[in-house]
Order: C-alpha cells, then sequence, then structure tokens
C-alpha cells in the first residue's frame, strides 16, 4: 500500500475535490425538487461556461506562479470595440471584422501585461490591476456613455444559439478546455508553464525561455478573455463600458477553489472545471433556496476560504 | 601584541565547548580565550566549526557540553539577547540593517529614545546615534537611510549599531569579503580605534595575509577542534597552513588516466564582470576533468554563472567547442550543447512539486520535442534509461523529485544534462550535502563522461573531490585565477597557499 501512496497523493486532492463537488450536488438535488431539471441543470452549465473559459485564462497565469485581473476589463473593451465595428456596416462583414479585432485588441493588452511584468519587473497583481485600470478608461472613453445593442442574428447564435440541443457557450467552453489541457499536458510549452511556476530559477537554469513563456501564458490569459468577451457580447446582445467588474474575482475564485495554487506548478484543468461548477452551484442552489441574494455574496466568500484552506492542509501534509 | 596583557586572566574563556547536529560533530571539544583589547583571529577551511562557534557566542545556539566563562564568572546563553546583554555582538556577513529606514533608526532599532509624553524622541536618536558613529570616524550622517549607503558604511553601521549596546566583545565574520583594498583600510583602522578602547575583537577570516595586519593571536579550527593557537608574531604562514589542512587524508584517486583530447571545449579568455571577476583565462579540453578551488567568496560559482549566462560579463571572450559565445545564456549554451550543474540542488537544479520523469527532460524539451509535442512515451523511456544508468533509488519516475534523497535528487539533475546530450558540463559542488556511497557513484561518473570525450569542469570546497578527479586544477582568490596547477600531482597544502592568500601570485 505504501508503495502506491506517492502516487495516489497528487490525485488525492483531485479525488476530495470531485467528492465535494458530489456532495454539493446530492444535496441540492434533494434539498431543491427543481434543481435537478433538464432546464436548470443547462442553466447551471450555461453560467458555468463563461466564469471557466476566464477561469481557465486565469489559472494558466496562476500557474506561472502570477494573476490576471484585466480579464474583466478586456471583456467590456472588446465588447466595445465590437458594437464599434458593427456600426459601421452592421453586415456579416463587419461582424467579422468586429470579432477579428476583439481578438486583436486582447492578444494586445495581454502583451502590455507581459511587457509589464516581465521588462518592467512589475508584480503580477499590481500589473495586471493598474492595465485593468487603464483598459476599463478606454472602454469608457469609446463609448461616452452610449450602449451598443441589436446585434445580427447570426452574431447572437455565438452565446444565445443552440447545436444540438447544446447551448453554444458551453460547446465553445469545452473546446476552448480540451485545447487548453491538451497544450498544458501534451505540450513543450505546457510543460514550461509548469517548469516555470514551480522554480523559475530551476527553469531558467535549464535553458527554458522563461520570459516568453510568461509573456505567451497572460496573452493567452488575455485571448481566451476576448473570446469569452465575443460569448458574453452575443448573449448579452449589447455592449457596454460596465460589463465584468465582477469577472476576475469570479474567475480567480473558481480557480482557487480549483486548486490553483497562488505559488504557481501545482493544478490542473480538471480542478478548474470542478472549482466552477462547485462556484455556480452553490450560487445556483442558494437562489433556488430563496436565500437572500445579500446574503449569497458573503457565503461564497466563506466557499472560497474553506476550499484554500483545506487544500492548504493538504498540501502542508504532502510536505 | 602586548606580552603583558597575555599574563591576564582572559576576559572570555570558551572551554570544552561540544555542538552537535544530526550528523555532524560541528565543534567538537573547542576550547579558546579572549583578552580585553586583543583582536584574535580565527581561521578555518570551510565547514571547520568557526561560524558554529560564533553562533554559540553569540546565543543563536546553545552548545550540548561545556563552559564559557565571562570575566571569570560561568555564563550560558539562551538566546541573542542573553549575549547582548552580556555585551558581546556579532556582526555577520549578511547583514541586519533595514535598507529603507535611516541610518538613526537602524542603530536603535527597538530601543528608540522615547520624550516624556511618549513620543519618538527624534533629536535625541539622531544626536546619540552621530554620537557614536563620529566616535569611530565614520563620516556618515544619522540621517541618512541605509539604502543608500554603500557596503562599506553599511558595515560602520553595524560596527555603530554593535558598539550602542556598550558591547565589550564584538564578533566579526568574514568583514572583508566584499570590500575593496580602501574600504579594507579603513575598517582595520577602525578596529585599532575599537582596540585602543579595550574592546576585544574575535576576527574570523580566510584571508591570512590580513591576519598579519591586525591579528594579535590567532586560532586554527579544523572539522569542529582548535588544533592550535599562536601568536601572530611567531606563527609562520606555513605553519598556519598546515595546521588549517592538517593531516594528508590519502583518497584512493579514481580517474586511472588522463583521457584529454586535442579539442577545445571551453575557451575563457579575459573574462570580467562588474563585481568580482577580473581578467579569467580557462579553458577546458573534450575528454578532461579541470577543477576549480577556491574558498567561499572566491568567485567560482560566478565565473560558472557568467559563463553560462545566468550572470552578465562586462567583457572577455567565451567560445564553447571553438566557436564564439558572443552573448551567452542558458538556452545558448543548451544549444550548443553544454550543461550547468548548480550548487544549490533544490533552489536552483530542481522543479520538486513535479515528476522526476518531467524533471528529467525539462532542459532537453526543444531537442527532444521539436514539434512542440510532448510523447509521454518518449518521456517515460528516458527517464526510465537514466534510472537505470545512474541508479536513481525511486519506486516509480512519476513520483515528485521532493521525495528522493539528496544523492539521488542530484542525479536527476544530472540526468536532466545528460538528456540534453551536453559535451560540456560544469558541476558546482557536485557532492554537497550527498552521502559518501552516492559520492563515489557519482565521481565514477563524473570519470565516465570524460572517457566518453566530454569537457568537464568541476567547482567543489572539497579539496581531496578535486584532488581524486581532475587533470588539472585552477585555484581562485578573490576574482581572480592565481595559479594553475596542471596535473594531479599536488597536496592540499599548496592548493590552500593558493586558495587563501598565503602565496603572492
Amino acid at each position: 500500500m505504501k508503495k502506491y501512496w506517492g502516487l495516489l497523493k497528487p490525485r488525492l486532492d483531485t479525488l476530495s475535490r470531485l467528492t465535494a463537488l458530489a456532495i454539493i450536488f446530492l444535496s441540492l438535488v434533494i434539498v431543491s425538487p427543481s434543481f435537478a431539471s433538464a432546464a436548470n441543470i443547462i442553466n447551471v452549465l450555461r453560467i458555468t461556461s463563461l466564469t471557466l473559459m476566464m477561469a481557465i485564462g486565469v489559472a494558466l497565469c496562476m500557474l506561472v506562479g502570477g494573476i490576471d485581473l484585466s480579464i474583466g476589463a478586456t471583456i467590456a473593451l472588446t465588447s466595445i470595440l465590437f458594437g464599434k465595428f458593427f456600426q459601421v456596416g452592421q453586415s456579416t462583414a463587419s461582424m467579422i471584422m468586429g470579432i477579428t479585432g476583439m481578438l486583436a485588441v486582447s492578444i494586445l493588452i495581454g502583451l502590455v501585461n507581459g511587457f509589464c511584468i516581465v521588462f518592467l519587473h512589475l508584480p503580477p497583481f499590481l500589473a495586471t490591476f493598474g492595465v485593468q485600470q487603464i483598459v476599463r478608461g478606454l472602454a469608457y472613453l469609446l463609448t461616452s456613455g452610449l450602449v451598443y445593442s441589436n446585434f445580427t442574428e447570426d452574431f447572437r447564435f455565438i452565446g444565445g444559439g443552440q447545436l444540438f440541443g447544446i447551448p453554444m457557450p458551453i460547446i465553445i467552453a469545452v473546446i476552448l478546455l480540451l485545447i487548453i489541457s491538451f497544450t498544458l499536458n501534451k505540450t513543450t510549452f505546457g510543460y514550461r508553464v509548469y517548469a516555470v511556476g514551480s522554480n523559475r530559477e530551476s527553469a531558467r537554469y535549464s535553458g527554458i525561455p522563461v520570459n516568453k513563456t510568461l509573456i505567451t501564458t497572460y496573452v493567452l490569459s488575455s485571448l481566451i478573455a476576448g473570446i469569452a468577451g465575443i460569448v458574453y457580447t452575443s448573449r448579452l446582445n449589447a455592449a457596454e463600458p460596465t460589463i465584468g467588474a465582477e469577472f476576475a474575482q469570479t474567475a480567480i475564485a473558481a480557480a482557487a477553489i480549483g486548486g490553483i495554487s497562488f505559488r504557481g506548478g501545482n493544478g490542473n484543468v480538471l480542478g478548474v472545471v470542478i472549482g466552477a461548477l462547485i462556484l455556480t452551484l452553490v450560487s445556483n442552489g442558494m437562489t433556488l433556496l430563496g436565500v437572500d441574494s445579500n446574503w449569497q455574496v458573503g457565503i461564497s466568500g466563506v466557499v472560497i476560504i474553506l476550499s484554500v484552506l483545506v487544500d492548504r492542509n493538504a498540501s502542508v501534509r504532502k510536505t | 601584541m602586548e606580552n603583558t596583557e597575555k599574563a591576564v586572566e582572559p576576559f572570555l574563556k570558551v572551554q570544552n565547548v561540544c555542538k552537535e547536529f544530526p550528523g555532524v560533530k560541528a565543534l567538537d571539544n573547542v576550547s579558546f580565550d579572549l583578552c580585553k583589547g586583543e583582536v584574535h583571529v580565527l581561521i578555518g577551511e570551510n565547514g571547520a566549526g568557526k561560524s558554529t562557534l560564533m553562533k554559540v557566542l553569540s546565543g543563536v545556539y546553545q552548545q550540548d557540553s561545556g563552559e564559557i566563562y565571562l570575566n571569570g564568572k560561568k555564563v550560558e546563553f539562551q538566546n541573542t539577547r542573553d549575549a547582548q546583554l552580556a555585551r558581546i555582538a556579532i556582526i555577520f556577513q549578511e547583514f541586519n540593517l533595514v535598507p529603507n529606514l535611516t541610518v538613526a533608526q537602524n542603530i536603535f532599532l527597538g530601543r528608540e529614545p522615547v520624550s516624556s509624553r511618549g513620543v519618538l524622541d527624534r533629536k535625541k536618536l539622531n544626536a546619540d546615534a552621530q554620537a557614536i558613529l563620529d566616535s569611530l570616524n565614520t563620516g556618515i550622517s544619522a540621517t541618512d537611510k541605509v539604502e543608500l549607503l554603500g557596503v562599506a558604511h553599511q558595515q560602520l553601521v553595524e560596527l555603530a549599531k554593535a558598539l550602542s549596546f556598550d558591547s565589550e566583545i564584538l564578533i566579526m565574520d568574514e568583514p572583508t569579503a566584499t570590500l575593496s583594498e580602501n574600504e579594507i583600510n579603513t575598517l582595520f583602522d577602525t578596529i585599532f580605534r575599537l582596540k585602543a578602547r579595550g574592546v576585544s575583537i574575535i576576527y574570523i577570516s580566510h584571508r591570512l595575509h590580513e591576519v598579519y595586519k591586525i591579528g594579535d593571536r590567532i586560532t586554527v579550527l579544523r572539522d569542529g577542534q582548535t588544533v592550535g593557537t599562536r601568536l601572530v608574531s611567531e606563527a609562520s604562514m606555513d605553519e598556519l597552513i598546515r595546521l588549517m589542512v592538517g593531516r594528508e587524508i590519502q583518497r584512493e584517486r579514481i580517474r586511472e588516466e588522463n583521457t584529454v583530447q586535442e579539442s577545445m571545449a571551453l575557451e575563457v579568455r579575459g573574462l570580467w564582470d562588474r563585481k568580482l571577476l577580473q581578467d579569467i583565462s580557462i579553458n577546458v579540453r573534450r575528454g578532461e576533468i579541470v577543477g576549480i578551488a577556491g574558498l567561499v567568496g572566491s568567485g567560482r560559482t560566478e565565473l560558472a554563472q557568467t559563463i553560462f549566462g545566468i550572470k552578465r560579463r562586462s567583457k572577455g571572450y567565451i567560445a564553447l567547442f571553438g566557436r564564439e559565445l558572443e552573448k551567452s545564456s542558458p538556452g545558448k549554451c543548451v544549444m550548443r550543447k553544454a550543461g550547468f550543474l548548480p550548487e544549490n540542488r533544490k533552489e536552483q537544479g530542481l522543479s520538486l512539486n513535479l515528476p522526476i520523469r518531467t524533471n528529467i527532460v525539462h532542459a532537453a524539451l526543444s531537442m527532444l520535442f521539436p514539434m512542440g509535442i510532448v510523447r509521454r512515451k518518449k518521456e517515460k523511456d528516458i527517464a526510465e534509461n537514466y534510472r537505470k544508468r545512474l541508479r536513481i533509488i525511486t519506486p516509480d519516475t512519476k513520483r515528485n523529485v521532493s521525495n528522493l534523497s539528496g544523492g539521488n535528487q542530484q542525479k536527476v539533475v544530472l540526468a536532466k544534462w545528460l538528456a540534453t546530450e551536453s559535451d560540456f558540463l560544469i558541476f558546482d559542488e557536485p557532492t554537497r550535502g550527498v552521502d559518501v556511497g552516492a559520492k563515489e557513484e557519482i565521481h565514477f561518473l563524473i570519470d565516465d563522461l570524460a572517457r566518453n570525450g566530454k569537457g568537464i569542469l568541476v567547482i567543489s570546497s572539497d579539496l581531496p573531490e578535486l584532488l581524486t578527479i581532475a587533470d588539472r586544477i585552477y585555484v581562485m582568490r578573490e576574482g581572480r585565477i592565481v595559479k594553475e596547477f596542471k596535473d594531479s600531482h599536488v597536496t592540499q597544502e599548496e592548493i590552500i597557499a593558493f586558495a587563501a592568500g598565503g602565496v603572492v601570485a
């Protein structure tokens, strides 16, 4: 038995997280009759899918020992840009232009984040916090208070449509998830991400291009935020500069509950999925149970702290 | 030097002090004394027990047995505060200053003068601090921020802080290690001034020539034992070196033949960095094992780091396998088939929370998987291959490196560099913290690598280690190469003489 313990231990974290998820799920099934309805489950999954998209990006940054607070603002700015582009022609062509513009700008924001962290040596928290303010400011400047809405049918399909009865956001999130999971587990880039996050000095001594890896990670996080922005704007059928204020928080919470360590190098994509699900289930469950919405915010805070505590105790025992 | 003082009962007396750490006897029956107004120099190789003795005297550690007498009275220090109250102060190599506070705030940290109304008395604070600084002739202003001062001045602030406790005994650990020639002279002046005031000083040093400038008596420590105390005026350099090294431990030489080839692996000419390294020229041929000896702080590690592009050079020529390396970086070196096994495995060599097999492919990622897609099977096979070849003891290479013992961790670092098929390897302290068995295995491996035509550069504080495996040895001191021994017929004494500065280069 002892022989297998060393192999089992790393998997135990995921296992205990899955158990927590199952317990929450089952208790909701028991307490709330409306929870297990197909409509509600689909609803939960759809909400989870957006959280998940953003959490995956932030988790990448956390894996290299950083963080990305700018994703909410990135979503706001790119969504405004889409509105601007769309207004020009109100056609499929302007939609494609808009989408391309969104992705390009999100990549640019990621580059700025990476630049501030790698070349200006700013702590990731501060760098992305500052960039967040700048980006949000730009979003306000660009709209001067306007709200863009009434996009074309084909654009609204991205966030509101269904394929084989499955909402598009879920499909997009799953595809994204598979790509990132493959990237982390099966590519040299993924190996570098873990190496840099686990021990930056050792990565450097091994000839791993640390700076390039860091910048790429922040670009990926922003790009994913851009994609989430497309889905969100489409679903909302509107673009305004105030959206996404709490997105970074939610994403970080999901990643933290999912066992992505703030110190880097620890955690996996499956954990983030579980984390996003737990987060959504808790708030969905509270709504179904009629918990006052004023209480809900605070209770999710308790969930986050508890899960991180449990996680830390587990990792203390490990060493 | 006054012989009259010697007759007086010593001010501080250490008798038969022992201190054991798991696995090592750091202090073994150490006896030592210090007179009023004396500068007593303590020398010994790395790991001889100097630091442990100092930490016992300053209350950081408690001795397992033995007594300490101060002014004829037995004392016991439970913590550093006790030692402070007994007026013993220590100045470590690493300063204990808060950089963003002023000099005065640092000197009286935690003991700031308070006015009758309970408010900080800034005027008195600055005046008191300035008085101490002036008494040392430092020229430092009490209101300067510490971070704006150079190393030498920071050291003087540490001195002032020590004196603010009215310390009667001052312990200085390698005080000149980071100072320039001029700064050293200033420090020595200060020491003479303190001596004249009756302060007794224990001065720890590696540098033999300094001993003659400031010491009254000298005590040599070796392997945790005091091997002799001499009047500086009566001790010859040769004798001191003999005492430091002790009997030659004849170790079996592992390398049977020198397998050196014609072609160059590494060539360095006129290498400088901004801080320490001065005009370094060395070379290593394929199939050759070259050692670098030197005391801690002599710049050995910095040299390796500069070659490998971890630290920047300010000028100089570096070539790998005959091709110049204009700007070195670890990535470039890896591509040019050079590897570096750093001194601190845990900090610089391994990702402890990642699997053994992943660590093994880290340096070779782009070589093994040029398409960017990792093949798990290949990763596993490579890891299994090195597990068998290097005899890494673990039930499964999927386990995290943190589960391994020191020797096995070192083998993982070695496997990482063998996986890149490097033809030139730098080993920085390859066997530090490794048990005897694993040590020998690593020596045989290094020999084997050289036999297979790889060029090897070994940095080691363990002289017998260098004598067992090196074909040629460079000695470094204060950032320079001071001697090259062209073959392995050399004794530890000869090496120490150059490393500690007993011989003018």
